[in-house]
């Protein structure tokens, strides 16, 4: 294959290879590669869908796609239901959603009025963002770089990468995210090249959408563009047209900036304190499960001091640097300003994805130019083990450098909500090489069984719709949406203000049906007096496991988990009791 | 890139190959282990409360129990007591920011002697015959997922009764297998060993 050059209206072959057929055969062969790539990421991202039901996050953007179809806005609660509140203020006084932005409850609408309340109708247009995301990729790196080559392993890198399959199977905010950052910067650029009014007007459009999916990359994304424009594209003819262009973003977005700005948990305010700490971990969760991008330099540089110790010198390169690769700081500035938020799930690093894909790409063509027979293996290793996102924990544990200066600088990676276990124990218990693509391909072709599946399956065959049952907040979204029962959970109000809420917030937890796990209660609560009295027991067959732990690789099981107590309980009110359940089996 | 290097079938082959036998070694070998080091230990010094810990802030210890040694909660109990095998375990996880959550489960707990014999867990059973809530509650407490409260860094103690069945004149040592699952990270085994002495000790307090 020559290189092929990109010069921003097509493809030129900067010098045919003789050895190759003609053009025509490329094209042919290249099109059967791409098609099948899609094919197999068509897999990926759509099949086997019920095999993992709706974790929190997507059970929150589900229910209020629902409550969009009914109401035409994100409602919080529908009459019935009250979707879960994080906080306080994530709900207004008109008991409208108001702590995210709606993008995402619009889609899930979409969905959900295509293909019902299920989890094709909740997952199906996110996945959808995550095809097309692949092939914006490829097309966002042609432009920017030029090579054919490295766009097409960017896009297959992405396209490769199990978190990425996770995160875009989801019904939450996350694909579209990742497709519309790079619809932004394509729509962007082509706009600075041809200064045709359809590409101002999709950068307008996408970078709105993009606004309304997730605000944070958004305003490090426009930053980013504003000073590129300013610095490499501005021009006298052009200038109108981009100051137009910020202004109809601006109106286009502003108005809900200003009626629903960010909202945080009260106890857990962005802050300074810990930021560093936040920033180390996030960090390693960026190396250890999107991209190794510390061994990956390390292997490049090596690789380089080698040949250039051999005296072979530095091979010619055609990838150069360009300016318009200064649009990737928009992610660098993004992750360094996120981490002021005092949580550490993993999915906050997500905007990393897209552009880590083209440094991993750029990185394995670099060191190519030094030795193919190194840059195979790297490439196998890296889409199918986690041995590079590893290594430096493996490091640490075989070289014995364990102590205060790797406790300082390397810390657990899978720290979530709040601060996770110590190094020590993430290096002896956590630390292990796998292979994340063959797990999730695993997952796709076997049945998954989980403690969800099992509650909505019972309170489907057992309860009647207008009866009540009380579940673990966590799982009261999805719930609520999957069976459209009236659903009840724990929740602390009495520092509400918001009396709207207040109100309509669930009370107590007698219910037609309890499902007693939780993470707040003393293991001898309900194995109290009150439950003996009041309800009986009913032993459901699916594994007690109920950690959260689809949104993320870090503890997602994959297989039905055999090693967790094999059952769980239900509370049922005692025939003779108030509610209905014993009437109805 | 240079302009005649093109990517040649042995790259290809090479990294396809490479996935295919990492994706057969996956298949023997899900997850593989890195550290052979462990935080995990037991602390024998009390052989008549043997504990073990899984040093992040989780304890189980048990100790056997037998009708005159009784504490004070257990003490309405004694002739139920004295008709079976009898054990106080203790699940002690230390306040921390970290959540740590275990559950362990009745039927997964089993006693042996030096004889091989094996003597089943009772706690179900007599649970069912009782109509003590208190006492239902020491027997059923394991139930229940137990874990620490992450948010406001509480420390959690849970302690529960083992009961299995008597048998005819155990040979000692008399080994006490727990398993649980510590959440979401593995399935733990661990094993306390009682001695003669140690059981005499207990039974003639």
């Amino acid at each position: 294959m020559a290189t092929e050059i990109y010069n921003g209206q097509g493809l030129a072959q900067a010098a045919p290879d003789p050895t190759l057929a003609k053009g025509k055969s490329i094209l042919s062969r290249r099109t059967a590669i791409v098609a099948l790539v899609l094919v197999a990421e068509c897999f990926l991202l759509f099949a086997n869908f019920d095999n993992a039901y709706l974790s929190l996050g997507e059970g929150n953007t589900a229910l209020l796609g629902k409550n969009v179809l009914e109401y035409g806005y994100p409602r919080a609660w529908d009459g019935k239901n009250l979707v879960v509140p994080f906080y306080e203020t994530t709900v207004n006084e008109d008991l409208v959603w108001v702590s995210h932005p709606w993008l995402q409850y619009y889609l899930a609408a979409g969905g959900i009025a295509v293909f019902g309340q299920t989890n094709l109708g909740a997952r199906f247009i996110f996945a959808l963002c995550g095809l097309l995301s692949i092939i914006a990729l490829y097309y966002l790196t042609l432009r920017v770089s030029g090579s054919v080559r490295l766009a097409g392993l960017s896009a297959l890198i992405l396209a490769a990468h199990p978190l990425f399959w996770m995160y875009a199977r989801q019904s939450r905010y996350y694909a579209p995210t990742i497709l519309l950052m790079i619809l932004v910067a394509i729509f962007y650029l082509k706009w600075t090249e041809s200064l045709k009014k359809s590409h101002l007007a999709g950068f307008v459009i996408f970078s709105s959408l993009l606004f309304y999916s997730l605000y944070t990359i958004w305003g490090f994304e426009m930053l980013a563009i504003g000073v590129h424009y300013l610095l490499f594209k501005r021009s006298s003819r052009s200038m109108a047209s981009f100051i137009f262009a910020a202004v109809a973003i601006g109106v286009l977005t502003l108005p809900f900036f200003l009626y629903a700005p960010p909202h945080f948990h009260r106890d857990a305010p962005p802050s300074p304190d810990g930021y560093l700490t936040r920033l180390i971990v996030h960090l390693w969760k960026v190396h250890t499960l999107y991209y190794p991008v510390l061994t990956l330099a390390l292997i490049w540089g090596a690789v380089a001091a080698y040949h250039r110790l051999k005296g072979s010198g530095k091979p010619p390169s055609a990838l150069k640097w360009r300016s318009d690769y200064w649009l990737g700081l928009s992610v660098i500035g993004y992750v360094f300003f996120v981490v002021l938020y005092p949580f550490f799930t993993t999915h906050y690093m997500l905007p990393v994805l897209p552009l880590g894909a083209i440094f991993v790409a750029f990185a394995v063509l670099r060191i190519r130019e030094h030795s193919r027979w190194v840059a195979a293996p790297v490439l196998a290793l890296l889409v199918s083990t986690n041995l590079f996102h590893v290594l430096p924990y493996i490091a640490v544990d075989k070289l014995h450098l364990d102590g205060p200066v790797a406790e300082a600088v390397m810390l657990n990676p899978t720290w979530t909500h709040t601060p996770g276990t110590p190094l020590s124990h993430y290096v002896t218990e956590q630390l292990a090489l796998r292979s994340y693509a063959f797990d999730f391909l695993g997952f796709l072709t076997h049945d998954y069984e989980h403690q969800l599946r099992g509650v909505v399956t019972f309170i489907k065959e057992n309860t009647r719709e207008d009866q009540t049952v009380f579940v673990p907040w966590n799982d009261a979204d999805a719930i609520a949406f999957y069976t459209g029962r009236k659903v009840g959970y724990h929740m602390e109000t009495s520092y509400f203000k918001n009396e709207n809420l207040k109100a309509v917030a669930p009370k107590g937890d007698d219910a037609d049906l309890i499902v007693p796990l939780t993470f707040d209660l003393p293991a001898r609560y309900y194995a109290g007096e009150r439950f003996y009295s009041n309800y009986e027991r009913i032993k459901l067959p699916f594994p007690k496991e109920y950690f959260e732990t689809y949104p993320n690789l870090d503890f997602f099981n994959f297989r039905t988990n055999r090693q967790t107590p094999s059952w769980f309980y239900v509370f049922v009110p005692k025939k003779g009791g108030e509610a209905g359940y014993a009437e109805n089996r | 890139m240079q302009k005649t290097d093109k990517i040649t079938a042995g790259e290809i082959s090479l990294t396809l190959g490479l996935i295919i036998i990492f994706g057969l070694v996956w298949m023997k070998w899900p997850v593989i282990k890195v550290s052979s080091k462990t935080l995990e230990s037991y602390n024998l010094s009390d052989p008549n409360l043997p504990s073990w810990s899984n040093g992040i802030g989780l304890s189980l210890s048990a100790k056997p129990v037998d009708a005159p040694s009784l504490d004070a909660p257990l003490q309405p109990y004694r002739d139920l007591i004295s008709r079976y095998n009898a054990y106080i375990v203790n699940v002690r996880i230390e306040g921390a920011s970290y959540p740590t959550m275990i559950d362990l489960p009745y039927d997964r707990a089993r006693l042996t002697d030096a004889a091989g014999r094996e003597y089943r867990c009772l706690n179900r059973s007599v649970a069912e015959q009782t109509s003590d809530p208190k006492l239902k509650q020491m027997l059923e407490v394991f139930d229940w997922s137990i874990v620490n409260n992450t948010f406001t860094k509480q420390e959690r103690l849970e302690t529960g009764l083992l009961l299995f069945e008597p048998g005819e004149a155990p040979r000692a040592p008399l080994s006490l297998y727990l398993n649980f699952y510590h959440h979401p990270y593995k399935q733990v085994d661990i094993k306390f060993d009682y001695y003669q002495s140690t059981i005499d000790q207990a039974r003639s307090h």
